[in-house]
């Protein structure tokens, strides 16, 4: 039974769309995101590879990097563990790796857990230079390199996409759920001065 | 008003004016001045007056280092106190004061400090301020409060943003002038990355102050195409208004960029500064060097300068400091200050050398000119008012001559800029060859160059820039060659002079803190011998200049007067900052509402459509009460949300705690390790209350553990401790059993979880779940836990209580708690479902007895708490062995107990100590504390939970709650700690 009423809620919807002039920066909030932390159950972690590798075409990371495939990816956030993400495909994500990879990994729902913005434009790396102590240079952090870091005080997670069509550099930023408006502030205040925008859908 | 302004081109833009005030009165300059050479230009020379003596005092400088001209820039909410006139880039509208003077500039009644002045010797507050031990809050810290300090705060909140940023480079360049500019161009030119950082709004360093010639082009010339090249870079980043003001572990460094302060306010988003924390693989120290003063009798008269000071006026801003400006020089340098006067037409009466055999080409050259020299001749004292009028020179022979000049340019030589090369406690080494300290024991990957490593000259400052940015890129992978550049080899000879002899008058060595040689001679005297206890003692060197003129002229009189060498008394150690920098600028962002991070709950934009008044706990944001209208207090409010509970049922957002996911084989083996109770014995489909111990025995804290499946179980931690126990998971993990296989996972931001309690919250949940879950009484007993599927999307349900009323927790996906919270608000109307906050939580734990962070406060044992029985003698688990220890299972330690004041309209407070009845007041009675309190609607009175020695065991004793602090005094009774259904009937109804 789906009830209408019973539906997901956006943090962003009360903070300012907009800051600056221009579009330096322009932001939006990745939603109906499957998340799932998977975590390599005790010397499972050849067999769990490939598994995985065989299910859902993928190799996992060695290292904080991030490989795609389709509509599934997986970010190397620790030793033999990895987020893995998997368009609109919600919470039911997480149950269905559980079926697929469970008796190699153990599987943890977190599409709830994390609010995650997706950065991107021509000024997008010095707006994010004020937030993270992370090199962002292209040479540095390539794309689909992972860094998981501090933004005034709060514990985020940060990928590198590919560049926008426009050649301007994109990335992912995740927070703990309750930080999210706390982070969008801090995003807001830093690109303010090169124009930021806040794309709904 | 006359004009000192000069004819010629500089780097001042003339086809514009800016208007300013100083003092309120109105003056002009053009975009490129700073407000000292706007000053100069205008004919002011007197800007301050001195710290101690009130002195009047004029312009020292042209840089960073200035110790006199020091004023208050801007006005109301931005007005900034002791900022330096020669940083000061001129805007339009700028308003700058005068400081440390009253009533006014040109006179000053604490003036008269300056024929005291015997009082007020080195060391005088040590010593004048000592006794009567009654005197010092009424009468000698006021008088020190008034007289302390310079200029004012404006005592208003800083209207203006700041920031932080980060940057990486392989090469950071400290310093802009030639040899960071031939540092930078070396290794950006093949590609490396590079940033630049200059104090100065114009690169270039000396280049702009100096005639010098680069390649067949001026100096000034050279910066500005060296510049432009580095613009058009693209991995080179050039900061200029930025000063490199600390060195740290790891090549990293701290910078601050001015970003708004030479506009009158800052353009729309930007900050007023902005603070760099940079990583560098290398960094080249080209600071350049200082120069120093000579210390003689009335060289703080306003119109003595630094000789390098008065070229950089003449070159750079096109500005006459005087009309008639003597030189007094110990060193080659100080010649081409007259030569450039001279160039400039303006009248050098005399060049007075200290040495007795000055270059003869300086010499020939100057002879040529038409310039008088005094060789082996020194000034010993001036004449004049608030401004130099003349200068009295002892020659060679010991004959005295005056000689009438308004600007006396001072020539004392060069220090080079060491400080950034001491902040990881690197020591600077006394160079025989120039007569100064130099860089030695560099941090890593740090160069010195340029005169910032002793090569003073202009040919050494380019080659060993070029070379270190060769080091640089070539350690980053980029193959740079050799860049030179032709220059021609100027004179850099210096004589030793640091102080002259048979002075007349005051000779000051440190001007911002009115140190006299007298004041160095007394602190010798008196034994002090290091340079530190010089500093600490006289206050040479300290003050918002931190002595960068005065520094080494203080340590080699130091060394004259003890006999020794520089190089034995050696210097001092620089720490960062080596500028100023604003408090506001560190903060950055983090002030006011963005202080901190907060963190909010699943439902807190509905708690805030309901009026809810919220608690900051830690990091969370929680609803503390939800009042309704017509309530008198909170209280009152508090009472009706605990009566709503125990008597109907009431909602919670309990998400804060700490939810940790624990899967594996050995989940149930590696939980007995970390708890104090059995855990691997639970049944899935059920939870149980645990309590687990730090490794010394204590409690770290208690919580709920759900057997979710046979091997996937579920945490609850309290809500502050959550961080700290998932870090005591994950290093058990680890670092003790990496062998067991288990898997660690936070969800506390994945589930939002709503407390239901009261009697009738079965009856809620049951509306809400529908055919969800069923939760008649034997289908869902006490402490069962359940996952299901709720609208199509996971759900948790546990049987669990903190209040003490049959209750629930029903866990949904975090986005999804709020519209639940909407579900149990409009499924339980007709149940008089209320909302409560922390305050009711905290009521009625109490009132259950119930041990929060106020007991389980990193000083009690689990027996103390009454959880003994929980501790399992069959298993060994993390706190065991250190548990048992002697300390920790004595029969006195205090014991978790309740307690109710006799007199039933007492109040009770938190923190007052147990007495025993009728004992006196005194530490030997003190039997416990009072832990928490709370006023309990259900009871009708105050009730509270302490720890009390031996307490099991004296229940219904009476004693003192004596709290001196509040002034209270309470006969109370000892009783168990839970008030509330002793026998736990209601939660397993």
């Amino acid at each position: 039974m789906v009830d209408s009423a019973y539906g997901p809620l956006s943090p962003f919807a009360a903070m300012p769309a907009s800051a600056g002039t221009g579009e330096g920066v322009v932001a939006g909030e990745r939603e109906g995101l499957g998340i799932a932390r998977i975590t390599a159950r005790n010397r499972q972690l050849a067999a769990l590879e490939q598994l995985v590798h065989k299910r859902l075409h993928l190799a996992l990371p060695a290292g904080p990097r991030r490989m795609r495939s389709g509509d599934l990816a997986a970010a190397g956030v620790g030793p033999e563990c990895w987020l893995m993400t998997c368009e609109s495909a919600g919470n039911a994500f997480a149950a269905g790796l559980r079926d697929s990879i469970g008796g190699h990994a153990a599987v943890v729902d977190l599409s709830d857990a994390y609010v995650m913005l997706r950065l991107a434009g021509a000024r997008v790396r010095e707006a994010l230079a004020k937030l993270v102590p992370v090199d962002l240079h292209e040479r540095s952090f390539q794309v689909d390199d992972v860094a998981q870091t501090v933004a005034e005080h709060m514990a985020v997670t940060l990928w590198r996409l590919e560049d926008t069509g426009r050649g301007e550099a994109a990335f992912e930023l995740s927070v703990g759920r309750s930080f999210a408006q706390s982070l969008y502030r801090a995003v807001h205040d830093s690109a303010a001065e090169f124009g930021f925008v806040f794309e709904t859908r | 008003m006359s004009s000192h302004r000069l004819a010629g081109e500089g780097a001042i833009q003339r086809d514009q004016t800016l208007s300013f005030t100083f003092d309120r009165r109105g003056y002009t300059g053009h975009p490129g001045d700073t407000l000292a050479s706007a000053l100069l230009a205008s004919g002011v020379r007197l800007l301050g007056r001195s710290f101690k003596y009130h002195r009047p005092r004029g312009v020292l400088g042209a840089g960073s280092e200035e110790p006199n001209a020091l004023v208050e820039l801007r006005t109301g909410a931005r007005r900034e106190p002791n900022t330096r006139a020669t940083m000061i880039e001129l805007f339009e509208g700028l308003a700058a004061r005068s400081q440390n003077r009253w009533p006014c500039l040109a006179f000053d009644a604490a003036a008269v400090n300056s024929v005291l002045s015997r009082l007020f010797v080195a060391g005088f507050y040590y010593k004048t301020f000592m006794w009567p031990a009654a005197c010092w809050e009424k009468l000698y810290e006021p008088a020190i409060r008034r007289a302390a300090g310079l200029g004012r705060a404006s005592g208003e909140a800083d209207p203006d943003t700041y920031e932080k940023a980060h940057a990486f480079c392989d090469l950071l360049v400290i310093g802009g002038g030639p040899a960071g500019l031939a540092a930078a161009l070396t290794a950006a030119r093949p590609g490396a990355r590079v940033i630049l950082c200059d104090e100065d709004f114009l690169l270039g360093g000396r280049l702009n102050g100096d005639r010098h010639r680069i390649g067949g082009e001026s100096g000034a010339l050279w910066a500005r195409r060296s510049e432009a090249e580095l613009r058009s870079l693209p991995e080179v980043r050039l900061l200029t208004r930025t000063t490199v003001f600390g060195v740290y572990d790891g090549n990293t460094f701290a910078a601050l960029e001015r970003v708004s302060d030479h506009v009158p306010v800052p353009r729309p988003h930007q900050p007023r500064q902005r603070l760099w924390k940079i990583v560098a693989r290398r960094a080249v120290l080209a600071a350049g060097a200082l120069e120093r003063s000579i210390v003689f009798g009335g060289n703080d008269r306003p119109g003595v300068m630094l000789a390098s000071a008065v070229r950089t006026y003449v070159n750079r801003f096109r500005v006459a400091p005087g009309r008639r400006i003597a030189v007094f020089t110990a060193c080659d340098d100080g010649w081409q200050t007259a030569f450039d006067l001279i160039e400039a037409r303006l009248d050098v009466p005399v060049i007075v050398d200290a040495r007795r055999d000055p270059p003869p080409a300086l010499c020939a050259q100057a002879r040529r000119l038409g310039v008088r020299i005094m060789p082996g001749a020194l000034v010993f004292g001036t004449r004049g008012g608030a401004g130099l009028e003349g200068i009295e020179v002892r020659g060679e022979e010991g004959h005295v001559s005056r000689v009438r000049a308004d600007t006396l340019a001072v020539a004392g030589g060069w220090s080079p800029n060491t400080a950034l090369s001491t902040h990881l406690g690197g020591r600077a080494r006394w160079s025989e060859a120039i007569g100064a300290h130099v860089p030695a024991d560099l941090p890593p990957g740090m160069i010195a160059v340029g005169a910032a490593s002793g090569e003073l000259s202009l040919a050494g400052a380019l080659r060993t820039g070029a070379a270190a940015g060769r080091e640089a890129a070539g350690s980053a992978g980029f193959d740079a060659p050799l860049e030179q550049w032709r220059t021609e080899e100027e004179p850099v000879g210096s004589a030793r002079l640091w102080s002259v002899p048979g002075c007349r008058g005051k000779a000051f060595v440190d001007y911002q803190h009115d140190v006299t040689v007298e004041d160095i001679a007394l602190a010798v005297r008196e034994g002090f011998r290091s340079a530190e206890h010089l500093k600490r003692y006289t206050t040479l060197g300290m003050g918002t200049d931190q002595g960068k003129s005065s520094q080494l002229t203080g340590q080699a009189l130091l060394a004259a007067l003890t006999q020794r060498e520089p190089a034995e008394v050696g210097t001092i150690t620089a720490r960062p900052p080596y500028t100023a920098v604003a408090i506001g600028a560190l903060a950055a962002r983090a002030r006011g509402a963005q202080f901190k991070p907060c963190r909010l709950t699943p439902s807190h934009r509905w708690a805030e459509e309901r009026g809810a008044v919220f608690v900051d706990a830690g990091e969370w944001r929680r609803a503390r009460w939800f009042p309704l209208t017509g309530e008198a207090d909170w209280r009152s409010t508090v009472a009706r949300e605990v009566a709503g509970v125990r008597t109907g049922v009431g909602i919670c957002d309990v998400s804060t705690l700490g939810k940790i996911d624990v899967q594996g084989a050995d989940a149930g083996a590696f939980l007995d390790r970390i708890y104090a109770n059995m855990i691997s014995t639970l049944s899935v489909g059920r939870a149980r209350y645990g309590v687990m111990l730090r490794e010394d025995g204590i409690v770290l804290d208690d919580g709920t553990v759900a057997r979710l499946q046979e091997c996937h179980f579920l945490l609850s931690t309290s809500t502050v401790h959550a961080g700290r126990v998932m870090r005591h998971l994950a290093h058990a993990r680890q670092v003790l059993w990496p062998q067991l296989d288990v898997q660690l996972a936070s969800v506390t931001e994945q589930w939002a979880q709503i407390a239901i309690a009261g009697p009738r919250s079965r009856e809620l949940l049951a509306r809400v779940l529908g055919d969800a879950l069923e939760v008649a009484g034997a289908a869902f007993a006490y402490l069962a836990c359940a996952q299901f599927l709720w609208h199509g999307r996971p759900a948790r349900l546990f049987r669990i209580s903190f209040c003490g009323e049959l209750g629930y927790e029903l866990a949904v996906p975090a986005r999804y708690g709020e519209a639940a919270v909407r579900a149990l608000m409009a499924a339980g109307g007709t149940l008089g479902v209320v909302p409560y906050g922390t305050e009711a939580l905290g009521v009625m734990r109490i009132e259950k007895g119930h041990a929060a962070g106020a007991e389980i406060n990193g000083t009690s044992t689990a027996a103390d708490l009454g959880l003994g029985r929980l501790v399992s003698a069959r298993k060994d688990f993390i706190g065991r062995v250190l548990a048992a220890r002697p300390g920790l299972a004595a029969a006195e330690r205090p014991a978790l107990i309740g307690l109710a004041p006799l007199d039933r309209r007492a109040r009770l407070s938190t923190g007052a100590h147990l007495l025993p009845a009728g004992a006196p007041a005194t530490l030997s009675h003190d039997e416990g504390f009072v832990s928490s309190t709370a006023y309990s609607p259900t009871l009708k009175h105050w009730i509270g939970l302490g720890f009390l020695s031996r307490g099991r065991e004296r229940l219904g004793e009476r004693m003192r709650a004596y709290d001196p602090l509040r002034g209270e005094d309470v006969q109370v009774e000892i009783a168990h700690p839970v008030f509330y259904d002793p026998a736990g009937e209601r939660v397993r109804s």
